[in-house]
């Protein structure tokens, strides 16, 4: 009750905060747009001059007044300056620094060249100026790693996760302690939306989660934003994690690869049509079952229910292409298949069983420039998850399969002009939910349950966002999402009496809907320049999620099913707001920034009896609750990005609570993953020409669980007395990760790196859960309960090498 | 189905990476002071109640401790809205613990509520169950497991009636083996996927310890087995359900960490004070 109390008052403070900010800004506002007359727009392109494509995320920095700005997904940028001469900087990592002295008289569009670096050895080196990032943009909450700061980082079984390293930011929390599942400032595992190349994956992990789907050697571009996100994402209330593929080089064919321990990879790319396309293909196999098998038959041989004959191994299957159809239309192509299939049979049991699972999807892009100020974006494309289970023992055989499929439509225009930029357009997805189909056979009976026809549900959204400079000091990026959600058919729902007896069944057409919901999606962002080297930024957004991940355990697990909003689950609703203050230090090359966030969580679902009894009983509402989450907390990351020593240090600190009528007698208790502590720290050193070293430490408070505190007898059985839901703590986790690398430039492959890692340093045994047994002898009538806690990865020592050429 | 499940994803997850698992130590705060009620009445019998009181999670069983959370000085009166009699506490070692308060005046009856109170050291409990119409099976057999000889599963086949929600508990008895009924390895079920159908499933033997680890109880050639088929009113099945959903989840680091065992006992207590319709099914197996 009291936690209830404290979070409402900080709630009403926070709002209130909030609402003196905002009022104050808009004061500022009033004043400045009378002082500032004279200045000008500058807006411009910046290419790379060997592709001719254009290059994002480039910091553009006036010497003369330090304003700056970044180049967006089209190269694009804008910053506003007096009139006169202006010395103004670019630079981007892999491409040599553009110093260039400019005078403005008017409003002007200028194109940019860059050159990328032959062999950059300094590659790594953000350099000074790109540090306006954080201080200028219109973002918060916002984080952007490029292929070679990701490259620097320590990798886990030899490689390096795009979404582990996301978990080393703050707000961000892994799921599980080393799998790439996360929640971000409270928010579940199924509220991020992961778009590569412009479209959704559902589940991201292979291997429950250990390995992330994308082969690094792919990956171009990564970037999450926490809060304020802009009105052209939505659907996924805590972030949006936007990875872009590799598409491949006009020059000449290049393959890139890794040989490891665990798995290997290897990508082929290279130019097309002449020199007006490029390609990509890649692949990546595990043949982890080789290695870990004989161990987990050491390991598990007491266990007698345990294994018999396993095998588990996955692959991944990368396709991409990009196409220059004229100097105006760039179109891209990108595709991905990946898989884990897992067969356990126990021939003492006449038992087999098998699981697989995995993503599929294909997109096309299309990116139109109308000029220099205005493109249109348009992608068509198409994404796939299923997981399929099978068993049978002896007579006794079943089958489950859970799937969601969509085809999606997204079209977006950008138009810049005098200090706004603008960015309309709509979304379509049509989805295909087959949440639990479930076939058993035994004996001469065939049962049929979980839900047999597939649910389909339109989902759209109409957006239009803004960013404009209000003046010299004060930015806006405002915008509203327009999200609604039809639930259609063809569908057929059987009608029970109250015995539950089927007497009808209800067929709706493929025009009808079931269920619809409309929901204006406001999102704001207010940058208050504090000078060229600090900024205070608040934020607002409200997003609507459709979708819901049904998950019972605090693994993202394959067995977790995706439902759809229906006439009986509601659209979940996220409100937060949120204030930072950000500022760079250019001397010494350091980035800090803190940010406060407060978040509210309407019709969160919880499963009340687990995955599998909502495929066994069959009646999916029955386990169903629906209730409130709100999540506050305060994140501070300083970075050192300059120099042979990088890295940075992240902390949270945070409180996610719930409350379900169902629940807990109606209070307020923690989630699973609240963690009141959350610490990451990465550092990166080039020693010198040939070797490198980075290590990671990261420590976080346990995960929330659930203990019995009591038992008692019934009918001969020891049952559990539980106390308070989450009341207890599992031991603090942390652990640390340290890994070298070696360039190699001379021999035949003249690019090639060997990587040592380990995993785990100090081998730290941290709990992934805990079970208790009893042990001693009944007839004696002696027993006693034990608690076991079970804890994954030990020190993993881990040897590849990556080779390109 | 939900065993085969949680075996794949157990063996999956200890593929993943070797796992190890210690022992720990956990400091857990008093459970309170309950009175736990194990009590049933069934149509054609007097009622039968265990009464114990809760232990501390990590606390010892031995047969002393055991003793002395048996409630021997309680007192237990049940009314069927005209009657009500004090039950009487037996010594009867087929029970565990082997103390048990049994009624001799009221007989349970189909369709009749029958309440129930316990009084122990100034608290009081009460509890009230229905007795549901019971179903007839409408046959039993049995099926040898594929590559035993001796070993098989009893198929039971009944037809659920249609104009009600019907829930269900399962019990056997081997004749000269087993001093009472056990509860099968599935220990409630819910009409709610065959309501009104004519349904068969096979049945194998839950643990008959709190030892004993799950693993498929065979019945055997030789065999005379006598089934206890039993409907039950929903507050009884929610607190098998929930018993079953946790015995099941409690060590599957996939489960949901809801943990909650429903009870029907009112005021200080825990357990379950239960009705059965009763029919019975003798199977010689041969």
């Amino acid at each position: 009750m009291e936690g209830h109390l404290n979070s409402g008052i900080f709630h009403l403070c926070a709002c209130k905060t909030i609402r003196t900010i905002l009022f104050c800004l808009g004061f500022f506002m009033l004043i400045h747009n009378h002082i500032l007359s004279q200045e000008l727009v500058i807006k411009g392109i910046v290419m790379d001059r060997e592709s001719m494509q254009p290059v994002n995320s480039v910091s553009v920095y006036d010497k003369t007044t330090l304003r700056g700005a970044i180049t967006d997904r089209s190269g694009i940028f804008m910053i506003s300056l007096p009139a006169g001469r202006h010395n103004l900087v670019f630079s981007f990592m892999g491409y040599e620094k553009v110093d260039t002295s400019i005078s403005f008289i008017e409003n002007s569009n200028i194109s940019i060249f860059l050159n990328p670096q032959v062999f950059p050895v300094e590659e790594i080196t953000i350099t000074a100026d790109a540090q306006k990032d954080q201080v200028s943009s219109l973002q918060m909450g916002t984080f952007t790693f490029s292929d070679e700061e990701l490259a620097k980082l320590p990798s886990l079984l030899g490689e390096t996760d795009v979404l582990k390293i996301l978990q080393l930011t703050p707000g961000i929390q892994s799921a599980t302690y080393g799998g790439v599942g996360f929640y971000v400032r409270g928010g579940g595992i199924d509220q991020n939306l992961i778009l590569y190349d412009n479209t959704v994956l559902y589940n991201p992990g292979h291997l429950l989660g250990i390995f992330s789907v994308f082969n690094p050697d792919l990956v171009k571009d990564l970037s999450i934003v926490k809060s304020g996100i802009p009105a052209q994402y939505g659907g996924k209330l805590s972030s949006v994690i936007v990875v872009d593929s590799y598409k491949g080089n006009q020059d000449s064919i290049e393959v890139k690869g890794s040989l490891g321990l665990i798995s290997s990879r290897v990508a082929a790319s290279g130019p097309l049509f002449g020199k007006r396309g490029t390609f990509i293909v890649g692949a990546r196999r595990t043949y982890l079952e080789l290695i870990v098998k004989p161990i987990v038959k050491h390991a598990v041989s007491s266990t007698s229910f345990l294994v018999n004959d396993n095998s588990y191994n996955f692959y991944d299957l990368n396709l991409g292409a990009s196409l220059q159809l004229s100097n105006k239309d760039l179109i891209s192509l990108s595709g991905y298949n990946g898989r884990d299939n897992y067969r356990m049979d126990q021939a003492n049991l006449k038992q087999g069983n098998y699981v697989d699972w995995g993503n599929s999807m294909v997109s096309l892009l299309w990116d139109h420039k109308f000029n220099q100020n205005d493109n249109w974006n348009t992608s068509i494309s198409w994404t796939k998850y299923d997981f399929g289970l099978s068993g049978s023992q002896g007579e006794y055989s079943f089958d489950l399969f859970s799937s969601v499929a969509d085809y999606n439509l997204k079209s977006e225009l950008v138009l810049r002009r005098q200090r706004n930029k603008i960015v309309a357009g709509f979304e379509l997805t049509e989805h295909s939910f087959v949440p639990n189909r479930i076939s058993a056979q035994t004996g001469k009976f065939d049962l049929k349950f979980g839900q047999l026809s597939p649910m389909k549900a339109l989902e759209g959204g109409l957006f239009v966002n803004n960013e404009f400079s209000v003046s010299e000091r004060i930015s806006v990026s405002g915008g509203v999402r327009l999200s609604a959600f039809d639930h259609h058919g063809p569908f057929s729902e059987n009608v029970r009496n109250a015995s539950g007896s089927i007497i009808d069944t209800v067929y709706y057409s493929g025009k009808e809907s079931l269920a619809f919901f409309v929901n204006p999606e406001p999102r704001m962002v207010i940058k208050y320049q504090l000078s060229s080297k600090a900024s205070i930024k608040v934020s607002y957004m409200r997003i609507a999620q459709y979708i819901h991940l049904a998950t019972s355990a605090s693994a993202s697990l394959p067995a977790d099913i995706w439902i759809p909003s229906s006439r009986d689950i509601k659209p979940l609703l996220g409100d937060q707001a949120s204030i930072g203050y950000f500022r760079n230090f250019s001397k010494t090359g350091l980035e800090f920034s803190t940010e406060l966030y407060y978040k509210k969580m309407m019709n969160q679902l919880e499963f009340l009896r687990g995955i599998v009894n909502i495929s066994i009983e069959g009646n999916m509402e029955s386990n169903m609750a629906s209730g409130f989450g709100q999540a506050y907390g305060m994140e501070v990351y300083l970075a050192k990005k300059l120099g042979k020593t990088t890295g940075w240090l992240s902390y949270t600190l945070a409180k996610t609570e719930l409350q379900f009528d169902e629940i807990n007698e109606g209070y307020f208790y923690p989630a699973k993953y609240d963690r009141r502590h959350d610490v990451s720290f990465t550092i990166s050193r080039t020693l010198n020409e040939k070797w490198s070293a980075s290590a990671v430490f990261v420590y976080a408070t346990g995960n929330a669980f659930t203990m019995p505190v009591g038992r008692y007898i019934i009918q001969g059985n020891v049952i559990n007395q539980y106390g308070d839901v989450n009341s207890f703590r599992m031991p603090p986790n942390h652990r640390m990760d340290i890994s070298l690398t070696r360039k190699i430039t001379t021999g035949r492959i003249r690019n090639s790196e060997f990587v040592f890692s380990v995993y785990n340093l100090y081998n730290r045994a941290n709990p992934y859960y805990i079970y208790y047994e009893i042990v001693g002898d009944v007839e004696k009538y002696s027993l006693k309960v034990k608690a076991f806690e079970v804890s994954l990865i030990p020190v993993i020592p881990s040897l590849s090498w990556n080779f390109k050429f | 189905m939900r065993k085969q499940l949680l075996i794949s994803l157990v063996t999956l997850c200890s593929l993943t990476i070797m796992s190890c698992s210690d022992e720990m130590n956990l400091n857990i705060p008093d459970p309170g002071d309950l009175i736990v009620v194990d009590g049933w009445i069934e149509n054609g019998q007097y009622a039968k109640v265990l009464l114990t009181r809760n232990s501390p999670y990590f606390s010892s069983i031995d047969s002393a401790s055991m003793r002395a959370l048996v409630l021997t000085r309680a007192k237990v009166t049940l009314t069927d809205g005209i009657q009500t009699e004090t039950l009487i506490l037996r010594k009867n070692e087929d029970y565990f613990p082997p103390y048990i308060f049994e009624g001799n005046e009221i007989i349970g009856e189909i369709g009749k509520i029958y309440t129930l109170t316990a009084d122990y050291g100034g608290k009081t409990v009460t509890a009230s169950t229905t007795i549901p119409s019971s179903v007839m099976l409408d046959t039993a057999y049995f099926k040898l497991e594929t590559g035993s000889d001796s070993l098989g599963a009893i198929f039971l086949e009944f037809t659920d009636p249609p104009e009600e929600r019907n829930f269900y508990r399962m019990l056997t008895k081997r004749k000269t083996k087993d001093p009472r009924y056990y509860s099968t390895m599935v220990m409630a079920l819910d009409d709610g996927l065959f309501s009104g159908e004519k349904v068969g499933f096979s049945i194998t033997r839950g643990p008959e310890s709190i030892l004993s680890s799950y693993g498929r109880e065979y019945f055997k050639i030789g065999d005379t087995v006598s089934i206890k088929f039993c409907t039950i009113d929903k507050p009884h099945y929610d607190f098998w359900n929930s018993f079953q959903n946790e015995a099941f989840n409690s060590s599957n680091p996939f489960a949901s960490s809801l943990s909650k065992i429903n009870t029907n006992i009112q005021g200080d207590g825990l357990g379950i004070w239960g009705g059965y319709g009763v029919s019975y099914f003798n199977l010689i197996i041969k």
